[in-house]
């Protein structure tokens, strides 16, 4: 019978340890009875340790290991995503568990369990994942150290502090890889599976589905202005997408755009056939004049699993695989799966298509249902029939708006067969995605080429580190009008009914709102003063972290290589590697030498050594049995002219050596060797 | 003060045990420094002479036990006599019982005998039949023996060897020395006519005196170098024991008290070396010296290590 491996007792529970800490964060992407699978691999092995059961046999292994992924199957039904094989992962991480049959077993468990706490940042890469991740490796190592450690005591503080103490020392060593290390694009890309949908809103709009979003702070993109200063708050239209098809309730993308990826490859099938249109020569022309205003950004944009870049009017951006449409909104090639960063410039005083709009253009942007809101259509109609003019139809709606109706976010549902009719004669209350719907319906009733734009609106401007945060909060729906001469011009009708929406920004206003709003639903929404501002703090932590960290990636490292290294040759990056690692290797070992360095000689020393290095240079060495006296007679012999003097001093040196220091007799000694030190002339 | 009655001591051995001042200094610091000594030398070179004489000096009793082979150690220690007239155990009590023994020709006795001595050296104490008896204060043993090499010995082992403080040899005596005694003045005649020089008290107040001797950190420095070295020299079979390491620094300091200095300097180490560690130390079989193996270490170890 062989002999049954047994994990040591310290190490068993800081394995036990650093596996919690390590799964922890993965359950709340995970399915949970993947927690129940570690505890009874947990069970069964404190009761193996304990010596009640048996390690369980290949019989009872292999179908436990089988039936959990045919349970991973079921649970996610394809196996080939993210979360899956990091479930699968951490599967094998609890499993393993149960056969820790020799030490090596337990050393690939740990290295497993650096795997495992990696995927953590897969799904969030925030600072706090990124501590966590830190925490996570100091207990693995820690139960690393508790393995090979001969002691049995018990106490988990000693290994801990060992642990961050090597990561510390661990921590130059990779600044340097990440800075320096060159980056490879990734093999392969697996899709996240789930949190799509989860932020931001979709292509389409009807009733109540910005309302939704204003509970919800947390950020969809942050923006880096040039002048490090933010234009207005009444400037701040952060458009998304247009939507000019209608069907009664829902604004939706023309039929013709609404698959995102086929439409990308139409416009870049269009630029590659260098077929310009008009509008693209026009803003070419206005972007090179020289008065031209502008404003230069960068914007880093969260995960929002849509396709959409979020610019202020009119921009251009020019990153890969991002291409503008005909109404200056940007598409990426694919949906933003991750945090991106992209950087654009506007002209806000351009004028959009100020010449002519086609007729397939202006056809789609006054299309109404033919039997919906008929209210709504008479109304305009009789506008138009007084004579207005298309400015006169536009202010008397507003007009309108700001007389009889109120900005609330009670959401009643409006009529399904007439929403807008509904809205306009009955309820005279709403939010943004109802004030554009309705404005916008309006104006295509008089005529008026109109269609609905998402995006955000405003946003919080960060003092301390200067960039403007934009959360889902600040999402908000308006309405653009096609006037001759003056193009596609913006109206916000809400800024007609609640001006300090537009003016404040959302969460400002909340904050200021009088008891006055506070019946139309928007106190729930209000924050206290000071979890607002913590929460911009963290924020712009965050911020710093995104933007100096994660935004790293190889064209960053060009850059970094050309300012830094002066060139991205490769011997520059091997020598900046090699040079890095030296010198912290250097720097190791010069700490190591001062540790040790000898020590200055006590200070009763000092005059025998003066001594004894005079008659060194002298030619007299002391051998080492030698005593001071036995060794000055010696040199007397030679130099008989010295002796009464050498033996003197020695006499007084040397006894200085070995009675109590701070005794009187010291102190004397001391001050006559000084008087004599200079007398001694070889 | 305590100088002088030292001076005054060494001079009155010295009218005895003839031009042998630095073995009479030695033994005189191995009282000081309560240890045994062991004087080892050949028959008839004045061992017992020395012994008696340092009985007569310090005041101190005196009994002297002969070893032989076919010694036991009751002989030694004593033995529970049974006497009839009160119907109980008497004990009587030993040879060992006394202030000052010398255990003369101590390897011709048997293991036995010799380590029945061991605890009295180490304790100051016998245990006979269960029973624990204290010896008199103060207690030396000052042995003596014949060079292992001769015959019908038996060799003392390392550990006990450990115990002796001291291992002297007295050697022959200088030509005027030896013309005196061959001029038939006899110094054991001498011997009746020695006045104790020092009390009890005054005895236990030098040995107090010895142990107060300031050793500096420089001073300790150098015996450490010079145990190190004991240890870590491929020449010897084993090193100095720490016990070996107190023995040269109280033997250091009594050495220091009898030259008259109120601080221990590295010649008191380097005169009471030879004494103190030649017997303790073993060349291996690979480092044959010529020399004294405590010479190997004097010269080898710096005295001021900066």
């Amino acid at each position: 019978m062989s002999l049954i491996y047994q994990i040591p007792r310290p190490a068993l529970w800081w394995l036990l340890i650093a596996q919690a800490v390590v799964i922890l964060p993965l359950m709340q992407y995970l399915p949970l009875w993947l927690l129940v699978v570690w505890a009874v691999s947990v069970g069964w092995r404190i009761q193996v340790v304990r010596g009640v059961y048996g390690a369980p046999k290949a019989i009872v292994k292999v179908p436990l290991a089988l039936s959990m992924v045919a349970a991973l199957v079921l649970s996610y039904g394809n196996l080939f995503a993210l979360e899956p094989l990091v479930a699968l992962l951490l599967l094998a991480f609890c499993l393993k568990l149960l056969e820790l049959r020799s030490q090596r077993d337990v050393l690939l468990l740990l290295l497993l369990g650096f795997f495992v706490a990696s995927t953590q940042l897969l799904f969030s890469t925030s600072i706090v994942a990124f501590l966590y991740a830190l925490v996570s490796f100091a207990s693995l190592l820690s139960a690393l150290m508790a393995l090979y450690s001969a002691t049995t005591n018990n106490s988990f503080g000693p290994h801990f502090k060992q642990s961050l103490l090597l990561i510390l020392q661990a921590i130059p060593l990779a600044l340097v890889l990440f800075f320096v290390m060159p980056r490879i694009g990734s093999l392969w890309t697996v899709p996240l599976s789930s949190n799509t949908g989860k932020t931001g809103f979709s292509n389409s709009m009807e009733p109540g589905n910005i309302s939704q979003l204003n509970k919800d702070y947390s950020p969809a993109f942050r923006v880096d202005f040039a002048e490090k200063k933010a234009p207005p708050q009444r400037s701040l239209y952060w458009r998304g997408l247009s939507l000019s098809g209608f069907d009664g309730r829902r604004w939706v993308l023309p039929a013709h755009e609404r698959n995102d990826l086929v439409r990308y490859r139409r416009l870049a099938l269009n630029q590659r056939n260098q077929k310009r249109h008009d509008w693209q020569e026009d803003f070419k022309n206005y972007q090179s004049k020289d008065r031209s205003r502008f404003i230069d950004y960068q914007v880093m944009m969260e995960a929002s699993f849509q396709p959409w870049l979020f610019t202020l009017v009119t921009a251009s951006v020019k990153e890969k695989d991002v291409l503008a449409t005909k109404d200056y909104l940007f598409l990426s090639k694919r949906p933003l799966s991750q945090r991106s960063l992209y950087r654009a410039r506007s002209y806000p005083d351009y004028k959009r298509q100020s010449e002519s709009l086609g007729d397939g253009e202006r056809y789609l942007n006054t299309l109404l249902p033919a039997d919906s809101n008929p209210k709504a259509k008479a109304m305009a109609k009789e506008w138009r029939q007084r004579g207005y003019s298309d400015r006169q139809i536009i202010n008397s709606s507003l007009e309108l708006f700001n007389r009889d109706f109120t900005y609330s976010l009670q959401n009643a549902a409006l009529n399904e067969q007439d929403p807008v009719d509904d809205f306009l004669f009955s309820r005279k209350r709403g939010y943004c995605e109802h004030f554009a719907s309705a404005f916008t319906v309006l104006m295509r009733a008089a005529d008026i080429p109109a269609r609905v734009v998402l995006g955000y609106q405003g946003g919080q401007w960060n003092k301390d580190e200067k960039y403007l945060l934009v959360t889902q909060a600040d999402a908000h729906a308006w309405a653009e009008v096609w006037l001759p001469n003056e193009g596609w011009t913006r109206v916000d009708p809400t800024a007609a009914v609640a001006p300090e929406r537009i003016e404040l920004g959302f969460r400002a206003y909340l904050e200021q709102a009088s008891t006055a709003i506070e019946q139309y639903g928007f106190s729930d929404l209000r924050q206290s003063p000071l979890l607002a501002k913590l929460q911009l703090q963290l924020d712009a932590i965050n911020y710093s972290w995104h933007s100096w960290i994660l935004s790293y990636d190889q064209d960053q490292q060009m850059v970094f290589f050309q300012k830094v290294l002066g060139g991205r040759e490769h011997w520059r990056v091997v020598a900046v590697l090699m040079g890095a690692s030296t010198f912290m290797l250097a720097l190791l070992a010069l700490w190591l030498w001062w540790r040790g360095r000898p020590e200055a000689p006590a200070a009763e020393l000092v005059p025998w050594l003066e001594l004894e290095k005079k008659l060194a240079a002298g030619g007299w060495i002391r051998e080492p049995g030698e005593t001071p006296q036995q060794f000055t007679s010696r040199v007397s012999k030679q130099r008989p002219d010295l002796e009464a003097l050498l033996e003197r001093y020695t006499k007084m040196a040397y006894t200085l050596l070995y009675i109590p220091i701070g005794s009187d007799q010291h102190q004397q000694l001391l001050k006559d060797l000084a008087g004599l030190r200079n007398s001694i002339r070889l | 003060m305590s100088h002088l009655v030292l001076q005054q001591s060494i001079a009155q051995l010295g009218k005895v045990v003839l031009g042998k001042e630095p073995q009479i200094k030695l033994a005189m610091a191995c009282l000081l420094a309560k240890g045994h000594l062991l004087i080892e030398d050949l028959p008839g070179m004045g061992k017992t002479t020395l012994a008696h004489a340092l009985a007569a000096v310090l005041g101190l009793q005196y009994q002297r036990v002969q070893f032989t082979s076919d010694m036991l150690p009751a002989d030694l220690l004593g033995i529970s006599v049974f006497d009839a007239q009160n119907s109980k155990f008497d004990f009587h009590p030993g040879p060992i019982f006394t202030q000052l023994m010398l255990a003369d020709e101590i390897n011709r006795s048997t293991p036995k005998t010799q380590s029945a001595l061991l605890e009295a050296m180490e304790e100051g104490q016998v245990s006979i039949e269960g029973e624990t008896r204290p010896l008199p204060q103060p207690f030396f043993v000052l042995a003596t023996q014949n060079p292992v090499h001769q015959s019908g010995t038996f060799p003392l082992p390392e550990s006990q060897l450990d115990r002796f403080l001291m291992r002297i040899s007295l050697g022959y005596p200088s030509a005027a020395a030896e013309r005196m005694l061959l001029k038939g003045i006899n110094p054991r005649s001498l011997l009746k006519s020695l006045q104790s020089t020092m009390s009890l008290q005054q005895l236990a107040d030098l040995q107090e005196q010895a142990q107060a001797i300031h050793a500096s950190d420089h001073v300790l420095d150098y015996v450490q170098r010079l145990i190190q070295f004991s240890r870590e020299y491929e020449g010897f079979s084993y090193g100095i024991s720490p016990r070996g390491a107190l023995a040269l620094i109280s033997a250091a300091k009594a050495w220091a008290l009898i030259e008259g200095r109120e601080h221990l300097i590295p010649e008191d180490v380097q005169a009471v070396m030879p004494a103190v560690m030649e017997h303790r130390l073993r060349a291996s079989s690979h480092g044959a010296a010529a020399e004294a193996l405590v010479d190997i270490v004097l010269n080898a170890v710096d005295v001021i290590q900066g």
